[in-house]
């Protein structure tokens, strides 16, 4: 696979909500993870150990005045995964790219998903799994990105 | 043009036509007729070629062509197999260059099996080849996020007045969108009486917090399914329409039935006006099975025992227990008994 290849398949793949892709031709593999970005794994050690991901200390730093408030658009029922087996959409930590899926509401069997309005860092999720939520009500807080 | 010479055909129901009369009817040469009438046989339909003429003699009872052959004008994807109708319904919404809000009903997607039909929260939903209805329309509805429950409302009205219309089975709904059959209501014995599932619907939307962008509208109904190909462990719980009346519905004429009703009373969310909402609320409440009954709740992990009092303006079901009245948007509804105190 020429770098060219990769190229065009990482342009392709910006069009879609494709997250994870995974390709195997004439014996070289490649392995494209889009959007997501758990801060557990970026996180600094307990103890002495790599000082924090800038992104992270920044947001700290951050006022909340700048975050977005990422509310419910409909009275229902909020969900962090597709299915009770799935694994969440999001988690604190994890960037997000205006369009994203974030999280489903449920009323009266409708799914909703509820896209990020903004590109950024999720700096906050307000609302546990399966707890209802009411019209306007905070879900997470988005730190946008620059 | 093979689809006009279809649509002869099979309005002809079962006569047969001569060649020069399908000449005349569409402006063609013989041979332009024999050409299309090979193109319908080569697409599986049997069609009988005699000294009286052409006549439809059997074919596939679901394709795309008898889809369309219903539903003149509308875009129409059919495959025998997939794994869910929603997810390519949603992609088919989500297509380059639609703008949300530009078309309550953009395509109807149906397939003869799903290898993953599922209902809400990922459970599935049994999609048997060549015997069910496994549809979704595609849809860009002009609508605010907490007006869209309502459009659950209306697909579950819309397949409950299909399945009547083209049945004439009592169908009902039970809260939010279950299509049960009232089966065993003179059965003393039958506690759970009116509660055998037909059909089901789950709604997947996407939205941001403005607006609806895309919707899918799922509905699955057990139609020529036999009562022996239910599961065994299901049959207390479900059944199908040729269960029911003991004669095969045509689906493509019930899909289609659902469809334009579907476009109906979605429809009337659209202009904006109270008046739609509550004409679209009143039709759903009188084939609501609920309301009225002593039932058990399963929400937020828990069970919540009352009587079921009526469905509020959102579409949420009011529940009226010892502990007061509390308004429910999701839930697992069980009938406790079958003796109604309202309706």
């Amino acid at each position: 696979m020429e770098i060219e290849d990769i190229k065009a398949l990482l342009e392709l793949l910006k069009e879609t909500d494709v997250t994870e892709l995974e390709l195997e031709k004439e014996g070289s593999k490649v392995k494209i993870t889009r959007g997501r970005f758990y801060a557990a794994i970026e996180m600094p050690q307990q103890g002495p150990g790599p000082a924090a991901p800038p992104q992270l200390k920044h947001v700290e730093e951050a006022g909340t005045e700048r975050l977005v408030t990422v509310t419910a658009p409909l009275v229902g029922t909020f969900y962090r995964a597709s299915s009770p087996e799935a694994p969440a959409f999001v988690e604190v930590g994890t960037i997000v790219k205006k369009g994203q899926v974030l999280c489903i509401v449920e009323a009266m069997k409708l799914m909703n998903e509820i896209e990020s309005e903004a590109d950024g860092v999720i700096v906050k999720a307000l609302v546990e799994n399966g707890q209802p939520v009411e019209y306007g009500e905070p879900l997470f807080l988005i730190e946008p990105s620059v | 043009m093979p689809q006009k010479i279809f649509k002869l055909l099979k309005d002809s129901t079962g006569k047969a036509i001569p060649g020069p009369e399908f000449s005349k009817a569409l402006g063609i040469t013989r041979a332009a007729v024999w050409k299309k009438i090979r193109l319908l046989r080569s697409e599986g339909f049997l069609i009988e070629a005699s000294r009286e003429g052409y006549r439809l003699a059997g074919g596939p009872e679901l394709s795309e062509r008898q889809l369309s052959c219903c539903l003149p004008g509308v875009k129409i994807v059919f495959k025998e197999n997939m794994p869910s109708t929603n997810d390519l319904a949603l992609v088919m919404a989500m297509e380059k260059g639609a703008s949300p809000g530009t078309d309550l009903l953009s395509a109807l997607v149906v397939a003869g099996s799903q290898t993953a039909g599922r209902g809400r929260l990922g459970r599935v939903w049994l999609s048997p080849p060549g015997v069910n209805i496994y549809m979704s329309a595609a849809m860009r509805p002009s609508l605010p996020p907490r007006k869209a429950p309502l459009l659950a409302l209306a697909a579950g009205l819309a397949s409950v007045l299909a399945i009547k219309g083209r049945t004439g089975l009592d169908v009902r709904l039970k809260w939010p969108n279950d299509i049960i059959a009232r089966e065993g209501k003179n059965k003393k014995t039958d506690a759970d009486a009116g509660t055998k599932k037909l059909g089901g619907i789950l709604v997947e939307l996407r939205s941001d917090p403005d607006r609806v962008l895309f919707a899918a509208a799922g509905i699955g109904i057990n139609a020529n399914m036999k009562k022996t190909d239910i599961p065994k462990e299901l049959r207390p719980l479900a059944t199908s329409i040729l269960a029911e009346t003991g004669r095969q519905v045509d689906r493509a004429a019930l899909i289609a039935a659902v469809y334009m009703e579907l476009g109906y009373w979605a429809g009337m969310l659209l202009t904006g006006a109270e008046a739609g909402e509550q004409r679209l609320l009143k039709a759903y409440r009188n084939l609501c099975d609920t309301i009225g009954r002593q039932i058990c709740l399963q929400a937020e992990g828990k069970s919540f025992t009352g009587t079921a009092t009526g469905i509020d303006d959102d579409g949420r079901l009011i529940l009226e227990s010892a502990g007061g009245t509390r308004r429910f948007s999701t839930g697992d509804v069980q009938s406790v008994r079958s003796n109604r105190t309202k309706n």
